[in-house]
């Protein structure tokens, strides 16, 4: 019998249907996996299990009863727990009264028994590999990945044997992801069954045991991760054939240097950084994160204060600046969407044209809106941004489509080299697919591009030559076509030294 | 390019409310202004007369001008506590150049108007270069300029000789009518709301000031140079003041050096009750000359109504902050 | 459930204006006169020449009196200090002077090092009591009397005070509000009164001047209390009592700040037929009386009158004499006729 079933599930927004007759079930002491673009029905799901909505029709079983939560707190005490991508966390608490809230234990005098509880929380934590944490250290002062340990210690107390994860690696690091998957492998054989909502098709073939896909507020398909390939999973997404992930890649047609980069060193973040990037590549920047492979890109794009070290734009000498950037034609995707890529608040016209704007102003400042709709409408089309007019606020679009406003800000200025930080990080599959052959197509072009990235897959299947970066050097650089996952993995980790080393 | 997901019906009716929503939200104390205006209608005899209506403008003038700089201020996500020791700063020295030196009145009015940029260049470069905070920095200019301007006074009210008083010669600024109705501070006041609702919309700088209030770093990185915008629209902010200062001494025809202080808090209140938001970014300009009107009604409505002196600072008080509440509406809609 | 808090806003508002309706019906409530306090007068404290002499012999080698004024940035209080610093010093006392600058901590520092220099008498302007007490303890403790100026609150403390009465120039100003109205308006009047309830002091001031002109001009009705004290308050405030009541023909103000607002309302307005009255001597409202404006008249509050007294009061403390504790500071009235004398 399954663990849970779900039958029919029907909710409706007003103006949307978010999901329509969903129904699959959970077997205990699985890691189930769901997938599916944004907007395809998830969170709206994991609302209704936590509690927070409640459907318009349908009816869910858990282990044989009828499981109907009014409220997260009924959730919670049927043994659902969820973990949401913000946390739920008391900042300024110590993690034992975090973990142990609604749940502390007093003594005599009806005071808190610190002790009891710091034993109590350290036992929990000990299950989840975090015995090095203390229970009385402040959740503020925790790490993201730390702070996600107590969550789940929170959801452990509370003796929670479904647990739903949304996102749960979003925020981490490399190292702090396996971590969390040895922590829900170890669940998983303490008989906790996971429900795991995640972008990244990887962790899912890694940890699942069941994979869920939904499109548009439907159930498309449940089925066990064994008999599931990658490109059927993702074309269950994004409901079309896939013909290949990546565009095909070709070879420059000039050997002609745009950018050179001789010695760029910045306090403790760069070390005497030099290379060539040229027309018509795709020149990658792979490391962990911490490598310096962001502060590299932020440094020649003029956004960090560079101690010594030449730039050479065209074969001449380039002091950064994004003012000066953006007359040279060098473009740049920031890192973080929200705070350095788009004005949320702004309109998708605007947030497109901002860089050139001053190309549609007359010599008083007077703005020519002609003009400046027309910059934004060719790349509305170029982009296939997906608004209802340009005048609407970029906050109201899905996040593939903000990404793609942001990419278009960046073409804005017809660039001649782009430099973009984790284009792809966040975005649904189907928008991936879109900006891998936008990429392609500038490249065709003759633009040149500096792709940072921490997906190796991306790196691989987009990128001529690839520069590995560790503790803020370069320590190698790879033709694309003669590596492997393993060697770039290798050095960014620093193995690859550690042997030469040896030998 | 349109993906719809919804039925029509569905969506008009929930874009409607959400328009409606959003209104209230940042412009929710016009509902409130309305009322208030219907009241005073039937529960006084001379609310909407046309004399009473042309006299609330007239005296929106001062805070509605010095509004407009605090306006700009806001929309970058900063504040300018400095605007009425400006007012009162740039007042004196007009005053006194006027009265003590012969200075004639235009120059005198330039050089207030250069005072006021000039601190407001003080104020752009402090934030900008020496990276302090808006509030602090401002506060600090703030108390600087009202020292200047009790040095200058030694606590005396600046007053010309009756039938002689060079400040006469503005006097047409306050008293003036166009047409024989309208009072030129009136024109004066729309003419610069007008002016500035241009300006944000459809200049260059207008579009990087939003920019800037809306997310600096993402600002600074499509190139828009941030601290330059800082400081003009400071100076900006400093020249408005001083224009309110040439405003205020044709009204009231003498200086003090308290004269700016009492302008303060209904400048930023007007502000913020015009839906603006303090971390910048948003905000209608026209809003904020609503709520200056709105304010300046709540004193004259109170005097209409006979409302007991002792009490009016409680009744302000709750209709600014039942204005205020409808805001929550908007906070809720986006949470 | 916005729709509920929409109605919910609207109901307050709703409410809102039945508490407005219902406020300006009813007459403000008269407060409670605080219960007075028998005050000396200015000829109590002159001094004979013993006492002088006296005085002067016990401040000795070292001994002075320590002035220290709470501002030197106003007219008012510069023009006190300089005037019981000039006046000791004809005595032939020795005066040293502080200014405080509005600031407590700069005021206890000038406390302590008079009293180190060894004060004998310390003349002061509180403008923040409770704070510098301890400080006026300890001065006391070691041996130094204390006169203060502008203010009572040491008289529950037993200390000397000297200050003008708010009642006194409301009461004179109001007076003569009923004077001009019995002898120019036939005894029939509208005024409207302007105050500014901020200030606990000024509240008296106001209740004085309805009180007198309910008292001199009983067929006079008081329109009513308005927002003053500033000159952009009373402007703004008479502007619209013109529209409202332009039946009103005095107007008496708790200073001459908020009167000369007034003033400029009224003339914008194109009238001439209104009688100002108001408070503190002014320069400005000096000129305008002198001119024979519709400014009639004002209240001096004797700034130099009180840094004399201050002076005799401490004389009276050096040379050991009985005398009344709280000296009430007269006020007289400026109007044309004591202008053209």
């Amino acid at each position: 019998m399954s663990f849970l079933t779900i039958n029919q599930l029907c909710k409706s927004y007003p103006g949307v249907q978010a999901l329509k007759n969903v129904s699959f079930a959970i077997q205990a002491g699985h890691v189930h996996a769901l997938v599916g673009e944004n907007g395809a029905g998830k969170s709206t799901l994991i609302k209704i299990l936590a509690g927070a909505v409640h459907p318009d029709s349908g009816d869910m079983v858990l282990e044989g009863r009828r499981y109907s939560p009014r409220s997260p707190k009924e959730a919670l005490e049927a043994g659902v727990s969820t973990i949401y991508q913000a946390f739920n966390l008391m900042p300024d608490r110590s993690i034992a009264y975090n973990v142990l809230v609604g749940r502390e234990i007093r003594n005599r005098l009806g005071l808190l028994d610190i002790e009891a509880m710091h034993a109590q929380t350290k036992a929990v934590l000990a299950r989840l590999y975090a015995g090095h944490l203390s229970p009385a250290q402040t959740v503020d002062s925790l790490k993201v990945g730390e702070k996600q340990i107590v969550e789940i210690a929170k959801s452990l107390i509370n003796q929670s044997r479904l647990l739903i994860m949304d996102e749960p690696t979003s925020a981490l690091n490399q190292m702090e992801t396996l971590a969390l998957f040895e922590v829900i492998r170890s669940l998983r054989a303490q008989g906790v069954t996971i429900l795991y909502v995640s972008h990244r098709l990887d962790e899912i073939f890694e940890l699942a045991d069941t994979v869920t896909v939904m499109r548009d507020g439907a159930h498309i398909a449940t089925q066990p991760i064994a008999e599931m390939t990658r490109d059927r999973l993702i074309e269950q997404m994004i409901g079309r054939k896939l013909e290949s992930v990546f565009p095909p890649r070709t070879k420059p047609a000039v050997h002609e240097p745009l950018l050179i980069a001789q010695g760029l060193t910045a306090a403790r973040r760069l070390q005497d950084i030099t290379f060539t990037l040229h027309r018509g590549e795709v020149l990658a920047v792979a490391g962990l994160s911490g490598s310096g492979k962001t502060e590299l890109a932020r440094a020649i794009y003029g956004d960090l204060h560079l101690d010594s070290g030449v730039l050479l734009l065209g074969g001449q000498i380039y002091h950064p600046s994004p003012a000066a950037a953006v007359r040279k034609r060098l473009g740049y995707l920031a890192e973080d969407r929200k705070t350095e890529g788009i004005f949320q608040e702004m309109s998708v016209r605007r947030n497109i044209s901002i860089c050139v704007l001053d190309r549609c102003a007359s010599r008083i400042g007077w703005l020519n809106f002609a003009c400046e709709r027309q910059i934004a409408e060719r790349q509305i089309r170029h982009f296939d941004i997906r608004t209802p007019h340009m005048d609407q606020d970029v906050i109201n679009l899905s996040g593939g489509n903000q990404q793609k406003v942001a990419l278009a800000k960046c073409l804005s200025i017809e660039p001649e080299i782009l430099i973009l930080v984790e284009p792809t990080q966040g975005i649904d599959v189907g928008v991936k697919f879109e900006i891998y052959q936008f990429i392609a197509d500038q490249v065709a072009t003759g633009c040149a591009v500096l792709l940072i990235s921490s997906e190796i897959t991306e790196i691989l299947g987009l990128s001529h030559r690839v520069l590995v970066m560790r503790d803020g050097r370069i320590v190698a650089e790879l033709e694309t076509d003669s590596t492997t996952q393993e060697e770039i993995l290798r050095y960014a980790i620093g193995e690859a030294k550690l042997s030469e080393a040896v030998h | 390019m349109i993906k719809s997901q919804s039925s029509p019906g569905q969506s008009l009716w929930s874009e409607r409310r959400r328009d409606l929503i959003k209104f209230l939200g940042e412009q929710g104390f016009i509902l409130i202004f309305i009322l208030w205006a219907i009241y005073l209608t039937f529960n006084t005899k001379n609310f909407a007369t046309v004399e009473n209506i042309l006299t609330i403008l007239r005296q929106a003038t001062i805070v509605g001008i010095a509004a407009i700089g605090a306006h700009f201020v806001i929309l970058m996500g900063l504040l300018d506590l400095s605007i009425a020791a400006v007012i009162s700063l740039a007042g004196v020295v007009m005053a006194s150049l006027m009265i003590a030196q012969g200075v004639t009145p235009l120059v005198a009015g330039l050089i207030a108007l250069g005072l006021g940029a000039l601190v407001g260049l003080v104020n752009g470069l402090i934030i900008t270069k020496l990276r302090i905070n808006s509030i602090i920095a401002t506060l600090g200019t703030s108390s600087i300029l009202t020292g200047i301007a009790f040095t200058i006074t030694q606590g005396k009210t600046i007053f010309g000789e009756r039938g002689n008083n060079p400040i006469d010669a503005i006097l047409f600024l306050s008293r003036g009518r166009v047409f024989e109705i309208i009072p030129v501070p009136v024109v004066i006041l729309f003419a610069f709301y007008v002016v500035a609702y241009f300006v944000l919309q459809r200049t260059l700088y207008g579009a990087r000031v939003y920019a800037v209030g809306n997310n600096e770093r993402a600002a600074w990185l499509s190139g828009v140079n941030v601290d330059s915008i800082r400081i003009v629209t400071y100076m900006l902010s400093g020249t408005l003041g001083g224009f309110a200062a040439i405003m205020q001494v044709a009204r009231q025809g003498t200086a003090t050096a308290g004269m700016g202080a009492d302008f303060l808090f209904p400048i930023l209140t007007a502000v913020v009750l015009g839906g603006a938001s303090l971390t910048g970014g948003r905000g209608r300009i026209f809003s904020t000359l609503a709520a200056v009107i709105f304010l300046t009604s709540i004193t004259n409505g109170m005097i209409l109504l006979g409302v007991s002196i002792y009490t009016q600072n409680i009744v302000s008080g709750v209709i600014l902050i039942v204005a205020l509440s409808l805001d929550r509406l908007r906070l809720r809609e986006r949470a | 459930m916005k729709l509920v808090r929409l109605f919910l806003s609207v109901l307050l508002v709703a409410l809102l204006f039945a508490a407005v309706w219902s406020l300006s019906a009813q007459e403000a409530e008269e407060t409670p006169e605080p219960e007075a306090m028998v005050l000396g007068t200015e000829e109590d404290i002159e001094p004979t020449e013993e006492e002088i002499a006296a005085a002067v012999e016990a401040l000795g080698e070292d001994g002075f009196i320590g002035v220290i004024a709470c501002t030197y940035q106003t007219e008012w209080h510069s023009t006190v200090a300089e005037s019981a610093e000039k006046y000791a010093t004809e005595l032939g006392l020795r005066v040293r002077t502080f200014d405080s600058e509005i600031n407590v901590d700069r005021q206890i520092t000038g406390i302590e090092s008079f009293v180190n220099d060894g004060a004998s008498v310390i003349v002061i302007c509180l403008f923040d009591p409770p704070s510098v007490l301890a400080a006026l303890e300890d001065a006391a403790q070691a041996g130094v009397q204390i006169v203060q100026y502008a203010g009572r609150q040491l008289a529950d403390l037993g200390g000397v005070t000297i200050s003008v009465e708010d009642r006194d120039m409301g009461l004179k100003a109001g007076e003569y509000a009923a004077k001009l109205i019995n002898e120019e308006l036939g005894g029939k009047a509208n005024v409207a009164i302007l105050d500014y309830p901020d200030i606990a002091n000024v509240v008296v001031r106001a209740n004085a001047i309805r009180e007198a002109i309910e008292a001199g001009a009983p067929d006079a009705v008081i329109v009513g209390n308005y927002l003053g004290g500033t000159p952009d308050f009373g402007l703004t405030s008479m502007e619209t009592v013109l529209i409202e009541h332009p039946e009103v023909n005095v107007v008496v103000s708790i200073n001459d700040a908020g009167a000369l607002g007034a003033l400029q309302a009224i003339e914008n307005a194109g009238r001439d037929d209104i009688l100002i009255v108001g408070i503190d001597a002014e320069t400005q409202a000096v000129e305008l009386i002198k001119q024979g404006t519709m400014y009639r008249g004002t209240v001096d509050t004797s700034p130099a009158r009180t840094g004399e007294l201050t002076i005799n009061a401490a004389v009276k403390l050096l040379a050991g004499a009985d005398f009344p504790r709280n000296i009430a500071v007269p006020v007289t009235l400026v109007t044309r006729e004591t202008l053209s004398e």
